[in-house]
């Protein structure tokens, strides 16, 4: 062996302390996310793509969907449609399949409180049973706007202009 | 549309298992490689461990990228000499006391010591004094028992560029040692 070789693989054959590995697999350990996020980068996004797809197709359903555009509706504050006892049971059996609706495809209640639902839950009831009858009065309060009469528009008298004669103008010019 | 991202989440967990098996394989074959490139940088036991453990982490962090897992070792010495230079630059000031800590005690072990002392410093200036690409190859064909191919592998060069990297390298150091001529 040459000399220098022998120097060489002399100084450098030193050997890491025995705990090195132990050490180094402590570190790796230490980088390690949890397994539930070790998704390599194009896995990611291909789940995220899916999911995009898949949230955007749910609620291109969910907007075509009759019932859902009622549920739209009451959610929205539009009049709800309640005249008779003779109508009730229609309103009730609407207004349970509306929530159905509602819970199997996970839509929130809508705008109104939970408390006040009850309450109209309870007075629809009661109307069905026959111990309520809901009627509308003809409301005669203040806050009514007057009826609106006839709009009379008065003539409008244009006079005749009065015309100079031939033989004044020629005697200006 | 649920199956098919469990699928997915259960390939992922799968492929990672794998690839954790494989480092694992890699760090116990290659750890004591990645330390004496370290050593052979920085000269200073621990920071050659320090220096090697950051190689090491960096590679897991990036060793799923790694499209040829056979070229492991040779990134891994890249990683690990970058990062020994790096520190090294970083730690100058350091090395120069220990240098003047050493010159101070020479006889500490005795009159053959010395010798061994001395050699072995004059050793490590004239490797200090080649360039870098000399010195990866010489470094690289002293420690583990490399051969010429697989110092070449490790570098990612063609085997007649090695044989003249060490050549030159061999020949600047007996230059410069003349007890070892």
């Amino acid at each position: 062996m040459d000399p220098l070789d022998r120097e060489l693989a002399e100084a450098l054959n030193v050997d890491p302390s025995p705990a090195f590995v132990a050490r180094v697999r402590a570190r790796v350990a230490s980088e390690r996310p949890p397994a539930r996020w070790r998704m390599s980068s194009g896995l990611a996004a291909a789940a995220a793509f899916v999911a995009v797809v898949g949230v955007t197709l749910w609620v291109t359903r969910v907007d075509r969907t009759p019932d859902a555009q009622g549920a739209l509706g009451v959610m929205t504050g539009a009049p709800l449609h309640v005249q008779s006892p003779r109508e009730m049971p229609q309103l009730a059996s609407d207004e349970s399949q509306l929530a159905t609706t509602r819970r199997r495809r996970g839509l929130s209640e809508g705008l109104t409180a939970v408390g006040e639902q009850e309450g109209l839950r309870r007075l629809a009831d009661l109307a069905r049973e026959g111990r309520v009858v809901l009627t509308f009065e003809a409301d005669t309060g203040d806050d009514v706007p007057a009826p609106i009469e006839d709009i009379v528009v008065a003539p409008i008298l244009v006079e005749p202009l009065a015309l100079a004669s031939n033989s004044t103008e020629g005697d200006a010019q | 549309m649920h199956e098919l991202v469990g699928r997915l989440a259960s390939d992922v967990v799968d492929v990672d298992r794998d690839l954790e098996r494989e480092f694992e394989a890699r760090l116990t074959e290659s750890s004591t490689l990645a330390f004496r490139v370290a050593y052979s940088v920085l000269r200073h036991r621990e920071d050659a461990e320090d220096v090697a453990q950051e190689a090491f982490a960096r590679a897991y962090r990036a060793f799923h990228q790694l499209r040829e897992r056979e070229r492991f070792r040779a990134w891994l010495v890249r990683l690990t000499w970058r990062l020994a230079l790096d520190r090294r630059r970083g730690d100058r000031r350091r090395e120069a006391r220990e240098l003047a800590h050493a010159e101070l005690q020479p006889f500490a072990n005795g009159p053959e010591s010395v010798d061994a002392n001395y050699r072995s410093r004059e050793l490590w200036r004239a490797i200090d004094t080649l360039p870098d690409k000399l010195r990866m190859a010489l470094v690289l064909a002293s420690i583990e028992g490399h051969d010429l191919a697989e110092v070449a592998a490790l570098l990612r060069l063609p085997l007649g560029t090695v044989k003249s990297r060490l050549f030159l390298a061999r020949r600047r150091l007996k230059e410069q040692l003349e007890w070892i001529r």
